[in-house]
């Protein structure tokens, strides 16, 4: 995989390419001139990810569920600053619990729908700046691909809801529940490999 | 590479080969698994909301099949023209400058093209520095989105290293809109780094003389180019009549005899410590000293030659590696002389592996290391002036600078500075050295430090400042 | 294209449901008293698979691509890093050793007068300083005791910190 070395200079102190051997290691992340792993996070999306979700958390239906949602936000945010894909799930978990005991208590469809996107969303662009942080470290200008991917996730994810969200009012009386969820199920499990 | 018709049932044997990326012709596909999960929201949500009858749920469960579905849908996002197999994504790299002196900082600019038909919305590539050089401003990494035949460019610097430093195949990745799958492939353009020694002009080299001029009488009959006057002493009468003083004698009527003494051309021999202790350097990536001591090397082997003294050069290091040049004059010298200090395997800019005999024990090693010191001096001749390049970063080299000064040679001590003080124990390693040179100093040895970020012809001034004061 | 039973029965389920959608029968009337308990038990076994979905996402770890790392030339040591390993006393002693000799050289005293010096900690006006190289008998300053006796943290790395820069203002007395 390393290139012949060059006749003359390399060849008396052998393979001295420390970089090669290093390269085929696990997961290295950016090699900082200073001689550490350089890991963080793209900038933009932990600041995207952490406004997500603290809209998220706004939509909720009562103030007891707001500061629910406030706490996800902590640990979405805390999650995307420090790369750690676990915390800023544990954090959609806890926005996503919220929605639901707001579901249990009979709130509207509409901040419900709205508070899970903003949180899968918030989840989504978490994820995506660690991993572009493992990839190409901070100091690659990566605003571009990053806000690409949050807007044509956000714009597939409001299409999608807005279709659901609208066969739900056009379907009004008859089957609504039935048919919803046989097509939701359907379609999940279709998609399944 | 495959055809376009082939492409799609050859996508699902790779999806059904499970995570392991799939490798074919230089691809490799990754299934991120960014979004799983997503469908456990749709499953609660939904289940939960027809458990309970709670309609509001239910529709929430939709977000999550939404996005379930828009993950399990992705492909691979093409980084070859179905049609002609060429590749999608093409880069140029220009280096500014593209022959730099060693040490020189380079800017390489890399152009990343889409050349295919497809929109790229989220590119990633990593340049293939060449494994020698250190990248010291900017990032080799960058991500684009790019349409097609849109391209998009960007900068890093290395510091330039002696040596020819091919670039390897850039590392580049096209992810799919949802994040869902990396289809990871290599993209080439071949580029290539030369860096040697310059060949210097008299202008660059110092001004002043290197070496202490040997100073002995010269018999009456002989002159030359090389002489200079000294003093004047009385008449005797078998003196001949072309040395009489006659403004002298003009003056005051008396006569006198010039006495010249001539400036022989000296011989010296330039010695580079090369063991892996001096390998040493103020920051992981930086120049180190060896690099700094082989530019001064060169500086000073020219610049003695063009003074009209022999300068050889050699290494103190790896018995392994014996780099040896006898001092010698001349256009055909000098070029050699540049050639292997531009290229001989001792001189390499890879530190050595081990230290200077660290495998062999204790007392056996002072022994080989005295045996190595009296090897070279027994091959210098006793007029020989030697000028030593090192850090001294350690003892060694200022302990053989005292054996050869003890023993009658002319010694000077060139040293590059690696140290730094960022942090405590550097800044002790820095006044040790500090120590060391001021101890070679006491006992009327010349030492030059040339201090980091400063131009050996400022650092050479001002030590020859202080050698004449 | 090959069908698994899993998507022969979300196919089946989609078309049962456009085709409730389009019939307009409600299939809980059909089961009559039984329809709540077919809902509950439907809604809570959807519920279960989604469950176990979650738990599944941490034995299908994801996948990505990882770049090996370019950017670093042959890395070499900095003047300095070896002696980070060495045990303490030993650094104690090359510190020693330096103030030594910077007094010598700046104060102009015998070798025997600055190891005295450095003994009873006369050297330096820092104290933390003078108590890392001192002998026993120079006591650390109290703000230090009482420092490590609350975090119960070492004192190596500050007092290591002081003596270089008491040794800084030490040698900068001679180039003045």
């Amino acid at each position: 995989m390393s290139p012949p070395p060059s006749p003359g200079l390399d060849s008396a102190r052998g393979d001295g390419s420390t970089a090669d051997s290093q390269g085929d290691a696990a997961n290295e992340g950016v090699e900082h001139a200073g001689g550490g792993i350089d890991r963080t996070p793209a900038r933009a999306s932990v600041a995207i990810a952490t406004g997500f979700a603290f809209l998220g958390a706004l939509t909720m239906v009562t103030p007891a569920l707001v500061a629910v949602g406030l706490l996800g936000t902590l640990f979405v945010g805390i999650g995307a600053i420090h790369g750690s894909r676990t915390y800023v799930g544990y954090g959609a978990l806890i926005l996503l619990v919220g929605v639901l005991i707001g579901g249990f208590q009979g709130a509207p469809p509409e901040p419900l729908l709205v508070s899970t996107l903003l949180a899968v969303l918030a989840w989504d662009a978490g994820r995506y700046g660690i991993t572009i942080g493992e990839q190409l470290g901070p100091d690659a200008k990566t605003l571009r691909i990053e806000l690409t991917h949050v807007t044509l996730n956000t714009l597939v994810g409001t299409a999608g809801t807005g279709l659901g969200y609208a066969a739900y009012r056009v379907m009004a009386g008859g089957q609504p529940v039935a048919a919803l969820a046989l097509l939701l199920v359907g379609a999940v499990v279709l998609t399944l490999r | 590479m495959t055809a376009s018709g082939d492409d799609a049932p050859d996508r699902r044997q790779r999806a059904d080969r499970g995570r392991a990326g799939h490798v074919e012709a230089g691809v490799v596909d990754h299934r991120t698994g960014h979004w799983t999960g997503v469908g456990a929201v749709a499953f609660v949500f939904g289940g939960l909301g027809i458990a309970l009858r709670e309609p509001a749920l239910l529709l929430v469960g939709v977000v999550g099949a939404v996005f379930t579905g828009y993950a399990r849908s992705a492909e691979p996002i093409p980084v070859r023209d179905p049609e002609t197999g060429e590749p999608a994504l093409s880069i140029r790299r220009r280096l500014e400058p593209d022959a730099p002196e060693p040490g020189e900082d380079v800017t390489v600019t890399v152009e990343l093209r889409n050349e295919g038909a497809g929109v790229l919305t989220d590119v990633r590539i990593v340049d293939g520095v060449p494994p020698a050089l250190d990248v010291t401003d900017g990032t080799p990494r960058h991500g684009a989105v790019l349409r097609p035949d849109e391209g998009v460019t960007y900068a890093y610097t290395v510091t330039a290293t002696r040596g020819e430093h091919d670039w390897r195949p850039a590392q580049v990745t096209a992810a799919d809109p949802s994040g869902a799958v990396e289809r990871e492939t290599t993209v080439d353009a071949p580029t290539t780094l030369s860096c040697s020694l310059p060949a210097l002009t008299s202008e660059q080299l110092p001004l002043r003389r290197l070496t202490t001029p040997y100073v002995g009488r010269v018999d009456t009959d002989e002159g030359g180019s090389g002489v200079e006057f000294f003093s004047t002493r009385e008449y005797r009468s078998s003196d001949p009549l072309s040395r009489i003083d006659w403004r002298r004698h003009a003056k005051t009527g008396e006569l006198g005899t010039l006495e010249y003494r001539e400036e022989r051309a000296a011989t010296v021999m330039l010695v580079i410590d090369t063991r892996q202790a001096a390998y040493r350097a103020p920051e992981p990536g930086a120049y180190h000293a060896v690099e700094r001591s082989v530019d001064a090397a060169n500086r000073v082997f020219a610049a003695l030659l063009d003074t009209g003294d022999r300068v050889g050069v050699t290494t103190l290091g790896p018995a392994s590696e014996e780099c040896w040049l006898s001092p010698g004059a001349g256009d055909e010298h000098r070029a050699h002389g540049r050639a292997l200090l531009n290229s001989h395997p001792a001189l390499s800019p890879i530190p050595p592996d081990e230290g200077l005999f660290e495998t062999i024990r204790d007392d056996r090693r002072e022994q080989l290391k005295d045996r190595q010191v009296t090897r070279l001096r027994r091959r210098l001749s006793a007029d020989t002036q030697v000028f030593v390049f090192s850090p001294c970063c350690d003892g060694y080299v200022p302990t053989v600078a005292r054996r050869l000064d003890a023993h009658g040679q002319l010694v000077t001590v060139l040293s590059p500075d690696p140290t730094t003080d960022d942090t405590p124990i550097r800044e002790l390693a820095s006044m040790e050295r500090a120590d060391r040179l001021d101890g070679l100093r006491g006992e009327g040895i010349r030492v030059l430090d040339w201090r980091d970020g400063e131009s050996f012809a400022a650092a050479l001034a001002r030590a020859q400042a202080r050698w004449s004061a | 294209m090959n069908w698994r039973p899993a998507q022969l029965g979300g196919l089946a389920a989609v078309l049962t449901g456009f085709a409730l959608v389009v019939v307009d029968v409600s299939p809980l009337a059909i089961l009559g008293q039984y329809s709540y308990v077919v809902v509950l038990l439907f809604g809570l076994g959807v519920t279960v698979l989604g469950g176990l979905e979650l738990a599944d996402r941490h034995a299908t770890t994801g996948e990505w691509w990882r770049p090996a790392p370019t950017e670093s030339g042959h890395r070499v040591p900095v003047p300095g890093d070896e002696l980070a390993d060495l045990p303490d006393a030993e650094l104690q002693d090359r510190l020693r050793r330096r103030v030594v000799v910077s007094l010598m050289a700046v104060r102009n005293c015998s070798e025997a007068d600055a190891r005295a010096q450095i003994e009873d900690g006369t050297w330096t006006d820092d104290r933390l300083a003078a108590a890392y190289l001192g002998s026993e008998a120079v006591r650390l300053p109290l703000t230090t005791q009482l420092r490590e006796l609350v975090r119960g943290t070492s004192t190596e790395a500050r007092a290591r910190r002081h003596t270089i820069s008491a040794l800084r203002s030490l040698r900068a007395e001679g180039s003045r």
